[in-house]
């Protein structure tokens, strides 16, 4: 059984509309930062002549991937600019000469599957490949492991409401997508792959189309409640199974279909990770639309490139979805390489929260099964929080969506989250 | 100039709200309220037992408690939050002020004084809300804690105006609310004893009992939980186990002494379990939130109820298992929040909550058995039929060579025929040239002045003890005794040649006290000092203690008074007591 | 004065420091037990006060407490043999709560941290204070659990014997009033925290304008 809740999905918004084009922005702003890490040593320095697709900057921690650069063209600055969490983040500056020059031009590959398992866990390395369904996990990690890995699951379900990025990927590149899936299947000896979609006539047509070349792959429809792309809910239910802390445990890999195309490009192309889809929604843009765009684009310049705003006053607009995405103060921030949507609103009224009073719904519809309400009241216990393994919490926000009395309950799970790591850290 | 807010959290949020449970939770009771206007209202007033006016009373009943625990509360805001016009309303619409107020109206007797209804609401919305902290932080069911100030208080004021009864059921009735009848039954009590008096099980699952306003009805209880269930507003987890525990051990404890399926059935629908455990049980704020917990929460509530109601003198244990799991359900989340992760966690509890099922009603069970099984293991009832007011015993009892078969018609109380079917006693003959049987027929009061027939001395002494275990099973209680524990002789003097004695005698709601005067062995004035029955007058009315003094030499043949019979066989028995005594102190 | 004061209002036994709260709870039920009651204290508190601080300079520091002990238990036998002789009624009325004394927080407590430290007189007039506060308290508790909760007030019963004068007086009942709930014990905590809710509100309030 999953937990969860059928979610109003808000994406015939975008959904019709074809995949729009803003790729000449006159400068980019590469953020230097790798998941949490804002420790990233730059190998570029002022007035230095970029080519697209090459290294500005390197990590020193763990899970070392490098940064690139989505254009080629001198670096003007280094300046620091807001990211889609609304801290700032020292950023590259690079004034684009719109040429797109490459360094070294490379053999396109014809055939993408004679890689062997160490070279195509290098290759994602370098190109910088990460989780693009929100939470920019680099993916490499996951394949680097000598343990037998048995399945690939593939997300195309996009539980999350108003997103329509991957939707749109599919229906341009179904092709070359399923030829990815193969060629990871067969350097990686995976047996078989299951792909995950909603009951949406159009996207499985289209798989259906070309699935009979694929005979291992297959199609799963995933019923449509708001966390099902979770990897813990799409392993138990396509496949049954409970892990611990990662599906690496059971030999199984879960990968999001636009990242499958990112390896695809990688593969075939040696592209690293620099452009993606974005989709901007929401009912207070002119012309909500999927838009293919450089990492480092300032936000303001693409939307202005759409046709704007409808409004100018009270609007709140939030990097990411509606259910886990934030909030930032305003539109002048840059893509990330973990950014799918942007999403523009009316001010929501500030509904005063009022007291708890114990329902009880928060608790029942968590899916990390938590209790949210007795998290929110030990918060000044943390030897009690490690108990309620608040450290779990998956940040869904289903909690603050169901509560009747309106209280912000995802910020206390959050807090509880930062306490407990605080007190680890502080015990080591 | 572009405008951008801030805002926490996810960016879109369910319909749901505070205010919509509160009117959820309202039309689930809105039938409760009617029929209690029926039942209570306009069923008396059809029969001319009250006026129109009279007529709204219940209406009244439940709306001012509401209204005052309202205005409790919007005192409480003004002054203590200091809250002002907006805020105030804000505050007033979600912080369902107005519910331990007609819980309250709900669930008192509806003969209850008004100025002890509002001061309970008062209390329970100060004491059982604010007093912890208000809305949302406190621990005890308001409602509850409102009801036991009143009841710890005032229990003799409410009796006195008639308890749960209202003027309909006063005159027609003569019984109590059907679980304090269950306690004066003697043993476990019968279906003819339990349910028969009140109509049949029916009755009691639509709610034409005596009981408070809300409680009686079970169908709409019922109603209103799928209604609150569908409409996901209560925990439906905590009624479904409260009273599958109830069932599942009062139908344990009834098939140990041999009851049918009306046993447990009776149980759950009297005492009001239903409306307890769907609208007491489950408010929000002081029930568990995780599921486990709800789930450990029920099966505790069930057993301390069958605990309550079996093991201590309270009649309906509902109100004290509730506020007593009330105390834990700080515990019971924890293990719940626990057991989330894995099972293993809440294990301990939930076998501890079924070696208690098994064990407490085994125990209930075997006690009752125990009492009821006639302290001759000899003895033996083969059959008993009733036919109104005739019983029919078919018995075995062991005698000198065999056993004896008897057939024993009891007419209204009394032993008229006595007709040994079979038996193989040596010296039978003996007991037939003595007349025993006649004899037994006519010393049935006192069977302990019959002396055995020399010569068939086992035999005899085997009759005898056939026809005491008769009566014993008859009365249900041991006759030899005579409810010695529930007389007292308070005093007693010599004044002027004449004996007073002054005697307390355990009756309907309370004490009896009474002065008897002996003058010359023969009782020349009985007067009642103290009395707390409810229908007292009905006594007055028919003279009955007129009737006593002149039938004081065949006080058993004085019959008693319908509408008051507890109280007038409590009369007679405390004249019947005193007279022993009497003839004790001052010989024949 | 100021030490007077101060065993009244702002360390008051029973609603501050919430000390010796067992015989408070159980013998308010009538107003004349309650000053009976906290007269003996006052007494035993006076007289035990007195002589610890006379000695404490020559008692060892490890048999305090028993010594002390012994000092109450002689004063609070005194008490009760008085007490057994002249008001046997008042005696039974207050029952096992006398001898309880001994134990009483309150007067041990005073005797250890109090008296055992200061000079006689400051002694003395701790344990007046104290006394007196303790009896106020208990004065307090006890008129609202009798006139409210059975409708009498009894100034002058078991003392008759001594004095010969009877003072009960029995108020109007209505509905509401008698209510026997608080002559019952879970009535007595439920008035004791009315009144420390109170006092350590008005308390509270002081403090803050302070």
């Amino acid at each position: 059984m999953i937990v969860g809740t059928k979610i109003d999905a808000g994406k015939e918004l975008t959904k019709k509309r074809k995949l729009n084009f803003f790729t000449r922005p006159k400068y980019v702003y590469i953020p230097l930062i790798s998941g949490d890490d804002r420790n990233i040593t730059t190998v570029v320095k002022k007035g230095d002549y970029i080519y697209k697709g090459s290294i500005v900057a390197k990590r020193k921690g763990n899970f070392r991937l490098p940064i690139h650069s989505s254009v080629s063209g001198v670096v003007i600055d280094f300046v620091e600019k807001k990211y889609i969490d609304g801290t700032l983040v020292k950023c590259v500056v690079i004034e684009n000469d719109f040429k797109e020059k490459i360094e070294e031009k490379q053999a396109v590959r014809n055939k993408i599957n004679n890689f062997s398992h160490e070279e195509f866990v290098s290759r994602l390395q370098e190109c910088g490949i990460i989780g693009m369904g929100g939470f920019g996990f680099p993916t490499y990690v996951k394949y680097n492991t000598n343990k037998k890995l048995k399945t690939l699951i593939v997300n195309a379900v996009e539980c999350e409401p108003y997103i329509t990025a991957d939707f749109v990927l599919i229906k341009e590149k179904c092709e070359e997508i399923l030829e990815a899936i193969d060629a990871i299947m067969e350097i990686n000896g995976i047996k078989e792959c299951f792909i995950g979609v909603k009951k949406d006539t159009t996207i499985n047509e289209l798989f259906e189309n070309y699935l009979g070349t694929y005979p291992k792959i297959k199609l799963v429809t995933l019923p449509n409640i708001y966390p099902i792309g979770w990897e813990k809910n799409l392993v138990k239910y396509i496949k049954n199974i409970n892990y611990r802390t990662t599906p690496l445990e059971k030999g199984i890999v879960v990968n999001n279909i636009s990242t499958i195309y990112a390896i695809y490009e990688a593969l075939k192309y040696n592209k690293p990770l620099i452009e993606r889809i974005v989709t901007f929604t929401g009912d207070m843009l002119k012309n909500p639309q999927n838009v293919y765009v450089k990492i480092g684009t300032p936000v303001k310049d693409v939307i202005e490139a759409i046709g704007g705003y409808k409004r100018n006053k009270d609007v709140v607009i939030c990097a990411g979805g509606p259910m886990m995405g934030s909030s930032i103060a305003d539109d002048d921030f840059v893509i990330a390489s973990n950014l799918n949507c942007v999403l523009v609103m009316k001010k929501l009224n500030k509904e005063k929260s009022l007291e708890c009073f114990r329902c009880g719904k928060c608790v029942s519809i968590c899916p990390s099964k938590l209790s949210p309400v007795l998290i929110k009241d030990s918060l000044s216990k943390v030897e009690s929080l490690t108990g309620l393994n608040a450290d779990k919490c998956i940040e869904c926000g289903l909690c603050s969506y169901v509560c009747p009395s309106k209280i912000n309950i995802r910020e206390c799970v959050k807090e509880a989250k930062t306490l407990i790591k605080k007190e680890g850290n502080g015990k080591k | 100039m572009k405008d951008f807010h801030l805002n926490i959290g996810p960016f879109k949020k369910h319909n749901n709200s505070t205010n919509k449970n509160m009117v959820h939770l309202l039309i689930a009771l809105l039938p409760i309220i009617l029929f209690s206007f029926y039942k209570n209202g306009i069923i008396p007033y059809n029969k001319g037992y009250i006026n129109f006016v009279e007529m709204f009373n219940p209406l009244l009943f439940i709306l001012i408690p509401t209204i005052t625990s309202f205005l409790i509360e919007v005192l409480y805001a003004l002054f203590f939050l200091k809250k002002k016009k907006d805020g105030l309303k804000k505050y007033l619409s979600s912080s369902f002020s107005i519910f331990p107020g007609l819980f309250l109206g709900l669930i008192l007797p509806i003969n209850t004084p008004i100025s002890i209804v509002i001061f309970g609401a008062f209390m329970a919305t100060f004491v059982g809300k604010l007093l912890f902290g208000g809305f949302g932080n406190n621990i005890f069911n308001p409602a509850l804690i409102g009801r036991l100030f009143i009841i710890s208080s005032y229990a003799v004021v409410i009796s006195k105006n008639g308890g749960y009864l209202n003027q309909y059921e006063l005159d027609t009735l003569s019984l109590a609310t059907p679980l304090s009848n269950a306690s004066l039954v003697s043993g476990i009590g019968t279906y003819e004893t339990l349910v028969l008096p009140y109509g049949s099980l029916w009755n009691f699952f639509i709610g034409m009992i005596p009981g408070s306003l809300g409680e009686v009805s079970a169908l709409l209880c019922i109603v209103g939980f799928i209604y609150l269930t569908i409409t996901k507003v209560i925990k439906w987890k905590i009624p479904t186990m409260y009273i599958l525990t109830v069932f599942l051990m009062t139908y344990m404890i009834g098939s140990i002494n041999g009851l049918g399926i009306w046993y447990p059935l009776f149980q759950i629908f009297s005492g009001g379990l239903m409306f307890g455990a769907v609208f007491m049980a489950t408010d929000p704020v002081t029930s568990p939130t995780t599921p486990i917990g709800q789930v450990l929460y029920g099966l505790f509530l069930g057993i301390l109820t069958v605990v309550f109601r079996y093991l201590t003198p309270f009649p309906e244990g509902v109100l004290t298992s509730i506020l007593t799991m009330n105390m834990m359900v700080f515990i019971i989340d924890r293990i719940g929040a626990k057991a989330r992760f894995s099972f293993k966690k809440a294990i301990i509890p939930f076998l501890i909550a079924w070696f208690l099922i098994i064990v407490v009603s085994g125990f209930i069970g075997n006690s009752f058995k125990a009492d009821s099984t006639v302290k001759d293991s000899n003895f033996n009832i083969i059959s008993k039929e009733i036919i109104e007011n005739n019983t029919n015993y078919v018995v075995t009892q062991k005698g000198y060579s065999g056993l004896l078969k008897g057939n024993i018609i009891i007419d209204n109380g009394k032993i008229v025929s006595i007709e040994i079917i079979e038996q193989n006693e040596s010296f039978y003959q003996k007991i037939v040239d003595e007349k025993y049987i006649e004899k037994l027929v006519s010393y049935q009061k006192n069977l302990n002045n019959l002396d055995t027939v020399s010569g068939a001395t086992v035999t005899s002494r085997a009759l005898k003890q056939m026809i005491i275990n008769v009566l014993n099973d008859y009365n249900g209680t041991d006759f030899k005794e005579d409810n010695n524990s529930n007389f007292q002789v308070m005093s007693s003097k010599e004044e002027n040649g004449k004996i007073i004695y002054e005697v307390r005698q355990q009756s309907f709601g309370g004490n009896l006290d009474l002065k008897i005067t002996f003058e010359n062995a023969i009782i020349e004035s009985i007067t009642v000092i103290e009395q707390s029955d409810s229908y007292f007058n009905l006594i007055i009315d028919n003279n009955y203690i007129q009737k006593l003094i002149e039938n004081q030499q065949r006080l058993d043949n004085v019959d008693s008074i319908s509408g008051a019979t507890i109280s007038s066989d409590s009369l007679r028995k405390a004249v019947i007591n005193t007279k022993k005594e009497y003839d004790k102190t001052y010989g024949k | 004065m100021k030490t007077i004061i101060n065993g009244i209002k702002n360390e008051n036994p029973v609603f501050v420091l919430f000390l010796g709260l067992c015989p408070a709870l159980a013998v308010t039920t009538k107003i004349e037990n309650a000053y009976m009651m906290g007269f003996c204290v006052l007494i035993i508190l006076l007289f035990s006060n007195f002589v610890v601080s006379l000695i404490k300079k020559i008692v060892p520091e490890n048999v305090k407490i028993p010594v002390y002990i012994l000092i109450i238990g002689t004063f609070v036998t005194i008490v009760e043999l008085l007490l057994q002789n002249y008001v046997p009624a008042l005696y039974k009325a207050l029952g096992i709560y006398l001898p309880l004394i001994v134990v009483n927080c309150i007067v041990l407590g005073r005797a250890l941290s109090v008296a055992s430290k200061e000079r006689v007189g400051k002694s003395l007039l701790d344990a007046l204070g104290i006394g007196l506060g303790y009896t106020i308290a208990l004065i307090l508790i006890a008129s609202f659990r009798e006139i409210l909760g059975s409708n009498t007030i009894t100034l002058m019963d078991g003392l008759s014997s001594l004095t010969g004068y009877r003072a009960i007086y029995k108020l109007p009942t209505s509905n509401l009033f008698p209510m026997n709930f608080l002559i019952s014990p879970p009535g007595a905590f439920f008035t004791l925290g009315i009144f420390a809710g109170i006092i350590n509100y008005i308390r509270g309030e002081k403090d803050e304008s302070n």
